[in-house]
């Protein structure tokens, strides 16, 4: 997009001990992981649901994928979620992933289980302080 | 609406200021960005070909990871070459609309919380944090324990030693935290991402972020250094990114089709 900064000093492996934070296009430029990018634009963001014409209902789907993706793992343990192991979304191995008719019966399953622990625990899924 | 497929469906990224004069790149598909008018806000949008955007499609690929992935990065691009030319409220990701008016009247409808939502962003950006426990340096071994007894005590003070260690980081997260805090708007913390998403093993600390007036932006990078160096010195490394539209900063403005008056 625009230029580059000599502040993006970041490599994607794991950090090295260092004396100092590290910026991620802390600048003018952002070098956003692609968790950091998901995790916003799909999670955050101004929902406007008018149910006129074509605004999509059916991306509740995606939408719970996303949530159980960024909730903590312990979380997703707690609700007995496993999955994400060898899931071409987050693995980026989209050619060993599982077909889209076994995934769709996964997410539809997972779906559900939601459901049944959202009935029980009322919404306190993924978000534990939307605001500060 | 129902009978007859539409061949062109709309795309809004997020809201402007009606001055708004950016340059931006393309968005979904490749498509161009216009200013969609509001009153006095804009609406970024893009016309796109329903047979490669419209309902169906996203119905089809919505659980498609490099589809969502592709489609997740155009709509992040083009708000943050927004953010970084003027301020801009996010919209959600999906949002599709049969035309322009459909974005038009939802979006007027609720005129007043979106100038609201805008008002709070305005002169504002948002920067990430995000701290990692680093790997404990590996406690050199003090030969073989002569016993069972000292191989058991020896655990337990290396175990209680990592504790201490956990606490100590731990309490230095939430204080850097409330110092950014302190310097930033409003801050919200979220749940640690997964280590599958993130690609990280060290376990992650912090997750959090500010909503920052772009006039204090060298301030807290300036904080952000020295808390890193302290941070470093309690076995936490710190990750800072941004400038970010201020996505996790428009939540009290959701709307609903309840609350639209449509």
């Amino acid at each position: 997009m625009s230029d580059n900064t000599p502040e993006q000093y970041r490599s994607g492996s794991p950090p090295a001990r260092r004396d100092g934070p590290t910026f991620v296009g802390t600048g003018r430029k952002g070098q956003e992981t692609l968790a950091d990018i998901l995790e916003r634009v799909l999670d955050k963001g101004i929902v406007i649901v008018g149910d006129i014409q074509v605004r999509l209902l059916d991306i509740e789907l995606l939408t719970i994928k996303i949530r159980l993706m960024v909730a903590s793992v312990e979380r997703a343990k707690e609700m007995g979620i496993n999955w994400w192991e060898g899931d071409p979304f987050v693995s980026h191995q989209v050619d060993d992933g599982p077909d889209r008719a076994e995934l769709q019966n996964r997410v539809g399953e997972l779906e559900q289980r939601l459901a049944r622990i959202e009935g029980r625990e009322t919404g306190e899924v993924s978000r534990t302080e939307r605001r500060a | 609406m129902t009978a007859t497929p539409l061949q062109q469906v709309v795309h809004a990224y997020g809201v402007v200021s009606a001055e708004f004069r950016g340059s931006l790149p393309s968005g979904l598909g490749d498509a161009p960005v216009e200013v969609f008018s509001l009153a006095d806000l804009g609406v970024l949008v893009s016309r796109l070909d329903a047979a490669s955007f419209g309902e169906a499609v996203w119905q089809m690929h919505g659980t498609d990871p490099g589809w969502v992935e592709r489609v997740a990065g155009q709509h992040h691009r083009v708000l943050q070459a927004a953010v970084e030319q003027g301020d801009v409220l996010p919209l959600r990701l999906p949002g599709i609309y049969a035309d322009t008016n459909a974005v038009g009247s939802v979006l007027a409808g609720q005129l007043d919380v979106l100038r609201g939502a805008f008002a709070r962003v305005r002169g504002r950006v948002e920067l990430g944090a995000k701290a990692f426990a680093l790997a404990e340096p590996e406690q050199p071994e003090a030969g073989r324990p002569a016993s069972g007894r000292d191989y058991l005590l020896g655990r337990a003070a290396a175990g209680a030693r990592r504790e201490h260690a956990r606490d100590r980081a731990n309490a230095a997260v939430v204080a850097a935290h409330e110092r950014m805090a302190a310097l930033a708007a409003s801050a919200v913390t979220n749940p640690p991402q997964d280590a599958a998403l993130s690609g990280r093993r060290e376990p992650m600390l912090l997750n959090a972020a500010y909503l920052v007036p772009r006039a204090s932006l060298d301030d807290v990078v300036e904080l952000v250094e020295t808390l890193g160096a302290d941070l470093a010195a309690d076995g936490v490394a710190l990750e800072v990114s941004g400038p970010w539209p201020p996505y996790n900063f428009v939540a009290e403005a959701d709307i609903t089709a309840a609350g639209a008056d449509l």
